[in-house]
């Protein structure tokens, strides 16, 4: 059954295009006051989950409600209590900062006197009260992230639905983003949901985390709980090329008696206790095989391993996939 | 009324970007109608300064007089010469158009030669008959005779086919018949800089999402898209109305004529900016975008008879000159501007014309618009 008591309840969620199923019967709640990351690479579902939860989609199947109010049936009520940063970025470059708030303080039916009042707090809260006069098209990628939140806050929503928003920033723009959600969510009691492909980000934020892989959760719970879920102990990495790595998973089954995990050139083993020792003599018995490998690694558990466990493949190896396809293609390198 | 204060906001929005990019738009709107208005719409004038050779075989105060008579006017530029031989030499090379040799006779009274005789390249297009005139007036001042002879291989030809041309050429009906095509063509035009455009920009930026995830209804957006896009063409229509004004058209209605006029580009703008946002509901590229509104108005200027009356196009296409949409709205704005009335009936067709086309590019764009959500 479902919980109405929810910022945000998902039920049953289905969205086919065509052949493909973008979102796989997803059931998931969202608890008031928590900040939420939906976190998967891309393709995995977690833009179609938010479209949806904005009724920019109709789901295929299931349910959506938010604040309790379902989304099929009343979606201009639910929408007033949604604030939107959406994955572009999604200020208007042509109007003034002031004007961007006050464009949608008005499309959110409030009244002028509110909207005066709110600009000011939320020029206050972007540390944009300098900047209110100029086009939002002269603003820095990080102001301009930080116009798109105060935006999307305008109207005093209850639940902040925020679709990758850090991604291109650089690391000290990104930290800002942190500390501004932190505040909205600490302050002015602001359920967060967020998507990520940033594991440090959903490690760092987020109270409760779902992982999401062809448009199924496959691990939800906070960030200690999911790194727990694979096992105590630590991790031992050996990387190397495509063809070594059979022998090496041998060779770890041999030394450790445990089966390991591959995900693109790293072999992954979990060990309970003396991960020194272990790693001492896969390497004694890899250099006697003469098996070259290109680096080995000692670890705690991290997201990533969570990720690699639940979906077989690695985040973080997608995005070097991805990040290295588009500066081919940038450069044009590509094909 | 939720949607009407809607779209209002959206609208302001729009004007608000207008506002910003005014130059640029402004000058994209008039390049159009400056060039076609001021190059177009004078082809065929009065030419200034045609170049002609005098050779003046009398040297005596009478012929000296009409050379300086000649060389005053502004429709000709006067290089004197001495021998025939070398004036026909120019003559042949194109570097004059008119030879007039001047008979040692001239200003004689009662003398079988003539005073002046020309020579005319007949092929030249500025060899017209102001230039001559200019000539002969001067002449007949004093009390001399003139005959003209024509160089050049098609001489007679020609000189028919000048006085057929100036149905269009030369007279200022001709411009005034042109700025009434042009600025409708221009509001036409318009509409596709406008809330087509914006709603293109708008769907690749994500504010269209933006705009669908608050609680506003969706054919606000698109009202406002329309409405602003209608304004902005009309504003364009009003700035090549005003080039044709300063460079000389007229209005035979005068002033009680323009509410009219107005009215006619109003209705193009508002079915045009209609159609322009109902391409753009389902293209995502600006560049098939762009391709696919030039296609619908560019053939426009010719089927609509915004350079010539749609009768003379040919046979096979001149039902999609006559059963146009912008035709009647030229119609209307061509019968004020020439004729300075529109027969109440006439008004009535136009119209009407225009009022179905408009309705049905209305509901093609909220067609549309729906489907791309």
């Amino acid at each position: 059954m479902s919980d109405h008591s929810n910022a945000i309840e998902i039920d049953h969620l289905t969205k086919r295009f065509g052949s493909l199923v973008a979102v796989n019967n997803v059931s998931l709640g969202i608890k008031k006051g928590e900040i939420f990351g939906l976190l998967g690479p891309n393709g995995a579902g977690k833009s179609t989950i938010i479209n949806i939860l904005l009724s920019l989609l109709d789901p295929t199947s299931g349910k959506a409600y938010i604040q309790g109010i379902d989304m099929a049936k009343e979606p201009n009520k639910a929408k007033l209590h949604i604030g939107l940063v959406a994955q572009e970025t999604v200020v208007e470059s042509e109007l003034t900062g002031e004007q961007n708030l006050q464009l949608f303080g008005r499309l959110y039916q409030m009244s002028e006197d509110d909207i005066k009042k709110r600009i000011e707090a939320m020029l206050d809260l972007s540390e944009l009260q300098g900047f209110r006069k100029a086009y939002a098209g002269t603003y820095s990628g990080g102001m301009q992230r930080r116009l798109a939140i105060s935006k999307a806050l305008m109207h005093s929503p209850s639940i902040l639905i925020l679709d990758e928003p850090t991604t291109g920033l650089d690391i000290q723009n990104r930290t800002k983003i942190w500390d501004l959600l932190r505040e909205i969510n600490e302050k002015q009691q602001v359920t967060i949901l967020m998507t990520t492909q940033y594991l440090e980000e959903a490690d760092f934020l987020c109270n409760r985390i779902g992982i999401i892989d062809h448009g199924k959760i496959m691990g939800l719970g906070t960030p200690s709980q999911l790194k727990q879920s694979i096992g105590e102990g630590e991790l031992i990495e050996v990387s190397a090329e495509k063809e070594n790595l059979k022998a090496i998973i041998a060779t770890i089954k041999e030394a450790t008696g445990k089966d390991a995990r591959v995900a693109g050139e790293h072999v992954t083993v979990t060990v309970q206790s003396n991960a020194p020792k272990h790693l001492e003599k896969i390497l004694d018995m890899l250099n006697k095989r003469k098996v070259t490998f290109s680096s080995v690694s000692i670890h705690a558990p991290t997201l990533d391993d969570v990720f690699l466990k639940l979906t077989g493949g690695s985040l973080r190896d997608t995005q070097q996939q991805e990040t290295s396809a588009l500066t081919k293609m940038k450069l044009g390198m590509g094909k | 009324m939720g949607v009407l204060r809607d779209t209002y906001t959206l609208f302001i929005r729009e004007m608000l970007i207008f506002k910003k990019n005014l130059r640029v738009n402004v000058i994209r709107s008039i390049i159009f109608p400056i060039v076609l208005i001021l190059l177009l719409g004078n082809i065929g004038n009065a030419p200034l300064g045609v170049p002609i050779a005098v050779v003046n075989y009398a040297n005596n105060p009478a012929s000296l007089q009409f050379v300086s008579a000649v060389s005053k006017s502004n429709a000709v530029s006067v290089y004197a010469l001495t021998t025939q031989d070398a004036a026909m030499q120019m003559l042949a090379e194109g570097q004059v158009t008119i030879v007039a040799v001047i008979s040692p006779t001239f200003g004689t009274a009662g003398s079988a030669v003539p005073g002046v005789t020309l020579y005319v390249d007949a092929s030249s297009p500025l060899a017209s008959g102001t230039s001559i005139a200019v000539i002969q007036n001067a002449a007949a001042s004093l009390n001399s005779r003139v005959t003209t002879s024509s160089v050049g291989s098609s001489l007679q030809s020609s000189g028919t086919s000048v006085v057929t041309n100036s149905v269009y050429g030369a007279s200022s009906n001709y411009k005034s018949f042109l700025i009434a095509g042009i600025i409708i063509m221009v509001t036409a035009f318009g509409s596709i800089w406008g809330g087509g455009l914006s709603m293109l920009t708008d769907r690749q930026l994500g504010n269209l999402k933006a705009f669908m995830a608050t609680p506003i209804s969706n054919s606000a957006i698109l009202m406002a898209k329309v409405v602003s896009g209608t304004l902005q063409s009309v504003i364009y229509g009003i700035l090549a109305f005003g080039i044709g004004i300063l460079d000389g058209g007229t209005v035979a209605s005068g002033i009680a004529g323009m509410p009219i006029i107005l009215w006619f580009m109003l209705l193009a703008a508002l079915g045009f900016s209609s159609l322009a946002a109902a391409i753009a509901s389902r293209i995502s590229k600006m560049e098939v975008y762009m391709v696919a509104s030039m296609s619908i108005v560019m053939p426009q200027y010719f089927l609509a008879g915004a350079f010539f009356p749609t009768a003379t196009l040919p046979a096979i296409i001149r039902p999609f000159g006559t059963y146009n949409p912008l035709t009647f709205a030229i119609d209307g704005v061509r019968s004020l501007m020439l004729k300075g009335t529109i027969p109440f009936q006439s008004f009535l067709v136009d119209t009407t014309a225009m009022l179905i086309f408009t309705g049905l590019m209305v509901a093609l764009s909220i067609i549309m618009f729906k489907k791309a959500k």
